[in-house]
């Protein structure tokens, strides 16, 4: 393989004075091996300064690039702040939630996501895919608020491309009960209504800030625990709601628009010498979406007051010494000439003097008073009981209503004005001008909040009873609460008298505006029944309307005795603020009905009495009460409200007045609490005398034993005379007096990670 | 024939194998918080693709390199047809066809190709009569290089096509052509870039025309040079017309990779940080932050060398350049002592590819080449690349201990 040596100057483009290659020339091996590394070396070369200027000189530039891309802050979501009502009981508590969302790294990981959650869910194939749009390397939810089953076949099944992430959700422990006030959250625990969006910014708290790893694709990972900036828990509200009293009034507002056939119901109760709304509440049944409501009608939506409103026109009068109470007044035998129109009475008065004008609903009476009075008059007297305007009640969507201040007063447009007509006024401005008579005369800002809490448990911003002004003279109030206490004991609410309390108040029942505005409708109306107990030494105001109710549709009738029974089970079931009232009568209260390991009350309205049993026994709960006759037309605890395994539900059969019966077997009432056992025993009208507090032992006479109408049902309870508050979780307690103090330290929040 | 294992070249085999097993490590670090499975499990699939490696390393060794050497033609139109079928059967992805599925394996004839081009001509120019850089052995050598080339370049795999050229370069070289004349050579190229600025390129013309008096190639070549430089420098518009969007992306990112750091300049930005956070000792193994958490693309393969950047910072880049360096310094020296010139062809060849590969995607990564989608030899992530590698190194090591013949 040797080979000769050539002339490369003339045949080839080799280095000169260089043999061809594979020559053994020692010079020429040097040369080769040097120049090839003399190549590498220089591109190493350039390696080399290239690195050093990236990574030394430029280095720390580079690294502060590194860090700025890799590190972001994370929000660190605050604790939301809970809400109590006005004892400390939960209503609005937070609860760990787990979601899973979905972030496939390839296609091939997105199809087999899909399919895995088509499996989990029992949809048909592909849905989930194409419902979420689930993509590669994109972040979709696939479902927010697992159930705890599906939460661990998710983690066991560890599908790639499929995460859980732990949220803060929100939950109510009483279900629908105070729901309209309190409102709801969305998914993403923003506020959406009532004082959920009204003082979202308190509840919220603030948004912490953690320095966490990012990737390249904005995931996190490795989120700092020690967060930069903390989060701030949201404050927690106290609201003046009684949690006992809005399940009572909204119980009621059921079963009234129920009973007479109306076609929604709405209440307000407020503390009248206070202005602290107690309960709240409007039933509407064609509303689809009860647990996410949207407004609450007491507030947010106004109605011709009629009758009620002639308490305005009658403390004008009083106040302006137009006509003492005896003024006898010619009522025109139920049919008037005002200016060029007719006013009607509904019962044809001839004489009557201004005290029964009240009594007995006058229209043509209060007409004429009225007319002596002066509209500008009257119109000033409106605006004195807050008519016209907003409350400023802590609740948004509040409405004004309307009052026509700067109109041509003539006699008819004074006449309907006095009458309560040509107005709008909200419920909660019936019941503050009824709470404003009843504590003598001054008008109360009404409230929903009692206070805020800090996070630490401190309260802040406690807020004091509102005094507005005077809306009468001390010596005309006396005489307007002789009046409506007169129209429940002789006047058109008869019906509203009540053995276990006095009420005084005034019924209205108001033609219903046409959406036109061009009249009214013939034969609706709204029935109310404005008022306040007891009637000698007022605590409690309010209002109940029932908008429509067919075919009886006077408000003495119809929200009179709804009135009654949301005051009998209220002062029942507080004997500590109304003291012993027809009997003696102590009664726990507190929050035992929410208990973790709670059960939902199942239902047995309509069942008869046999099937209720059995169907009790299924269901762990003990059925008790009078089961007797015809078909369950009450319990209690209601159907869907939470109670505690092995409990006992009331029920009611027999209608409450027993029809004229002579005698009754005497209903079951061993094992209920006491609270439940004088609902009952108040709902079928047996005058009972209980001893102790907590659940009921035994019971004189017997169950099923013939008693006679009238006799006494005499039980005893476990302990004797004392007065027991049992709280499950003793978080915050108050007092019941409006100087309210932080009892017990929060319980620690849970936490977020 | 038996092989005598004392006498095999175990600097240049620890060598490979040091750099084979930082690529591991590397790769494991790269994808070792990577959401899928079989990412993370990417280092124990390079480790059985060493084994392999091995495999073809003991195979190669008890090959005689005669019967490469009389088996260089036919490898070279066994490549040429699987080249061609490649078009027909291929498996298509990131719209490159450049892969046979054979069930998880995908083979690439490329890599093949380069075999079968370095045997074919170390074959040519170890068999020339004469003064093997003679224009016409020249012109053969540059035939037989083009025909595969082209076709590598249809697939498109314009990293694969400018190995060739390499190849061909350094061959060259080896034969005895003078740097003047490899100026010459090379001069087309560079009158194709030079042609994007018209001052540049009269430039360009001015240096080549003074190149052209001091080598006096002959007025036939001078012309012929001189013409071809002109056709090169006027049809550039129409090549550049004719490249892929992503080609024309690559090379205008590379000239102006801040033009668009999200899309096209993203990877050269992203490995620069991540080298240049490196610093002098790095963040230390599995420490990285850039190239762990996904900022940069391709970390197990392409950019590889900027894992080791970040977590071993400029000392690991230097011992990782340093290993490199002696590599081919053994391999250059094998090349010298081979009495046979088919051996000293084939392994000079060889290091050459290494060099040019190696040169290419560490430039990527330091953003001094265009990207090109070339692996790290021994380093990036690839069953047939390290195959290829390893089968490099087995030749070199079989050239080596076999020097003395002829």
């Amino acid at each position: 393989m040797n080979k000769s040596p050539r002339n490369d100057k003339q045949s080839g483009f080799s280095r000169r004075g260089r043999r061809s290659s594979g020559a053994r020339n020692m010079d020429s091996e040097r040369k080769r091996l040097a120049l090839s590394m003399a190549v590498i070396v220089l591109v190493w070369g350039v390696f080399v300064v290239r690195l050093w200027t990236i990574q030394i000189t430029n280095g720390e530039q580079y690294a502060k690039e590194a860090r700025r891309q890799s590190t972001g802050r994370v929000e660190i979501p605050a604790q939301r702040g809970v809400m109590y009502d006005r004892f400390g009981k939960e209503v609005a508590v937070n609860v760990i939630r787990y979601s899973v969302y979905v972030h496939p790294k390839s296609t091939k990981e997105a199809l087999s996501v899909g399919k895995y959650f088509d499996r989990l869910f029992k949809k048909k194939s592909g849905s989930t895919k194409k419902k979420h749009n689930i993509k590669s390397g994109k972040f979709s939810w696939v479902s927010r608020g697992l159930s705890d089953e599906n939460v661990r076949r998710i983690r066991d099944d560890a599908q790639p491309g499929v995460y859980i992430r732990k949220e803060q959700g929100r939950k109510y422990p009483f279900g629908i009960v105070g729901k309209q006030i309190i409102g709801f959250t969305d998914i993403d625990n923003n506020g959406i209504s009532g004082i959920e969006s009204r003082f979202d910014s308190t509840l919220r708290g603030a948004v912490g800030l953690a320095v966490g790893r990012k990737d390249g694709h904005s995931n996190y990972y490795q989120v700092d625990e020690k967060a930069q900036t903390p989060s701030i828990a949201g404050k927690s509200i106290a609201l003046t709601i009684d949690w006992d009293f809005q399940e009572i009034v909204e119980q009621e507002l059921r079963s009234a628009t129920e009973q007479y056939k109306a076609k929604s119901a709405i209440a307000v109760f407020l503390d009248c010498n206070t202005g602290e709304i107690l309960a709240t509440a409007h039933y509407d049944p064609t509303e689809k979406h009860p647990e996410r409501p949207v407004k609450l009608r007491s507030i947010t939506d106004s109605f011709e007051p009629g009758s009620i409103y002639k308490v305005i026109t009658a403390a004008a009068i009083l106040d302006e010494n137009i006509a003492p109470v005896d003024t006898v007044i010619d009522c025109e035998d139920g049919r008037w000439l005002c200016g060029r129109r007719y006013l009607n009475d509904d019962e044809e008065h001839g004489e009557m003097t201004f005290h029964d004008i009240i009594t007995f609903s006058s229209n043509i009476g209060v007409a004429k008073l009225a007319i002596a009075l002066g509209g500008e008059k009257l119109a000033s007297a409106s605006q004195r009981f807050g008519i016209g305007e907003k409350t400023m009640v802590e609740f948004p969507g509040e409405q004004s209503g309307k009052l026509h201040t700067d109109m041509k007063w003539s006699d008819y447009n004074v006449a309907a004005l006095s009458i309560g007509h040509s107005v709008a006024t909200t419920p909660l401005q019936m019941a503050l001008m009824m709470g404003a008579v009843a504590n003598g005369g001054t008008l109360y800002r009404p409230r929903l909040i009692r206070g805020v809490i800090g996070a630490n448990g401190e309260v802040r911003d406690f807020t004091e009873p509102e005094e507005l002004w005077r809306v009468m003279k001390p010596g005309s109030v006396a005489s307007l609460q002789a009046m409506l206490k007169n129209v429940v004991d002789s006047g058109t609410a008869q019906k509203v008298q009540s053995e276990i309390v006095s009420i005084a108040g005034k019924t209205g029942t108001a033609e219903v505006p046409r959406l036109d505005g061009k009249g009214y409708l013939k034969n609706k109306f709204n029935a109310s029944f404005a008022g306040y107990f007891p009637a000698d030494s007022p605590l409690v105001a309010g209002i109940v309307l029932l908008l429509q109710p067919e075919p009886i549709h006077y408000g003495g009738l119809t929200s009179g005795p709804t009135f009654r029974r949301i005051a009998e089970q209220y002062v029942l079931s507080n004997p500590a603020k109304f003291g012993p009232a027809s009997h003696r009568l102590t009664l726990e209260k507190g929050n035992s009905a929410y208990a973790k390991k709670s059960i939902k009350a199942p239902k047995f309205m309509g069942l008869t009495p046999q099937a209720a049993i059995n169907k009790g026994k299924g269901l762990q709960v003990a059925v008790k009460g009078d089961c007797y006759v015809g078909n369950v037309r009450w319990q209690y605890p209601a159907a869907g409200s939470p109670i505690e395994p092995g409990s006992v539900i009331a029920i009611q059969t027999q209608d409450p007045l027993l029809k004229g019966a002579k005698e009754f077997r005497a209903p079951d009432v061993i094992g209920m609490s006491a609270r439940q056992a004088s609902l009952l025993l108040t709902r079928l009208n047996v005058p009972f005398a209980l001893d102790g507090v907590g659940k009921i032992l035994s019971q004189k006479p017997a169950s099923g034993s013939i008693m006679r109408t009238g006799g006494i049902l005499t039980l005893r309870c476990q302990q004797a005379g004392k007065k027991t508050y049992s709280t499950l979780h003793p978080v915050v307690r108050f007092k019941e007096s409006h100087k309210w103090s932080f009892v017990a330290q929060r319980e620690s929040r849970l936490r977020l990670n | 024939m038996s092989v005598s294992y004392y006498s095999l070249d175990w600097k240049l085999i620890l060598t490979a194998v040091a750099l084979t097993l930082i690529g591991v490590a590397l790769i494991s670090s790269a994808q070792y918080y990577s959401g899928s499975e079989a990412l993370r499990g990417y280092y124990l699939k390079q480790l059985l693709w060493f084994a392999i490696s091995a495999l073809v390393f003991a195979v190669v060794l008890h090959v005689p390199l005669r019967l490469f050497d009389a088996s260089a033609y036919l490898l070279y139109g066994i490549s040429l047809v699987l080249l061609i079928a490649i078009f027909f059967v291929g498996s298509t992805r990131l719209g490159a066809t450049r892969w046979f599925s054979l069930g998880p394996i995908n083979l690439s004839p490329s890599d093949i190709a380069k075999i079968a081009i370095l045997l074919s001509l170390a074959r040519y120019f170890a068999y020339i009569r004469g003064n093997p850089v003679a224009p016409k052995n020249l012109i053969g050598s540059l035939a037989l290089t083009l025909i595969p080339m082209a076709l590598v370049l249809k697939q498109p795999d314009l990293g694969t096509s400018l190995v060739f050229i390499a190849l061909l370069i350094g061959l060259w070289f080896w034969a005895g052509l003078s740097p003047g004349f490899l100026a010459l050579a090379l001069s087309p190229g560079i009158s194709m870039i030079a042609s994007a600025n018209i001052v540049a390129w009269v430039l360009f013309f001015v240096v080549l025309l003074a190149l052209i008096f001091y080598l006096r190639p002959g007025l036939f070549y001078g012309s012929t040079t001189v013409l071809v430089n002109l056709a090169c420098g006027m049809i550039t518009p129409f090549v550049w017309n004719g490249l892929q969007n992503y080609q024309k992306l690559r090379i205008l990112t590379f000239l102006d990779p801040g033009r668009d750091p999200r899309g096209a300049g993203y990877q050269i930005i992203q490995s620069r940080i991540s080298i240049g956070s490196g610093g002098l000792t790095g963040k230390g193994f599995l420490n990285s932050t850039q190239s762990r958490l996904e900022f940069l693309p391709e970390r197990h393969t392409d950019f590889i060398f900027s894992v080791l950047g970040e977590e071993f910072g400029f000392i690991g880049a230097m011992i990782v350049l340093g290993l490199f360096l002696y590599l081919l310094y053994r391999m250059v020296r094998i090349a010298l002592k081979c009495r046979s010139k088919f051996s000293s062809y084939l392994v000079f060849g060889a290091a050459t590819i290494i060099l040019f590969q190696t040169f290419i995607n560490i430039g990527m990564t330091i953003g001094i080449t265009p990207v090109t989608g070339l692996p790290l030899p021994f380093l990036s992530y690839g069953g047939t690349s390290l195959v290829f590698n390893w089968a490099l190194v087995a030749l070199a090591v079989s050239a080596g201990s076999t020097w003395r013949e002829y």
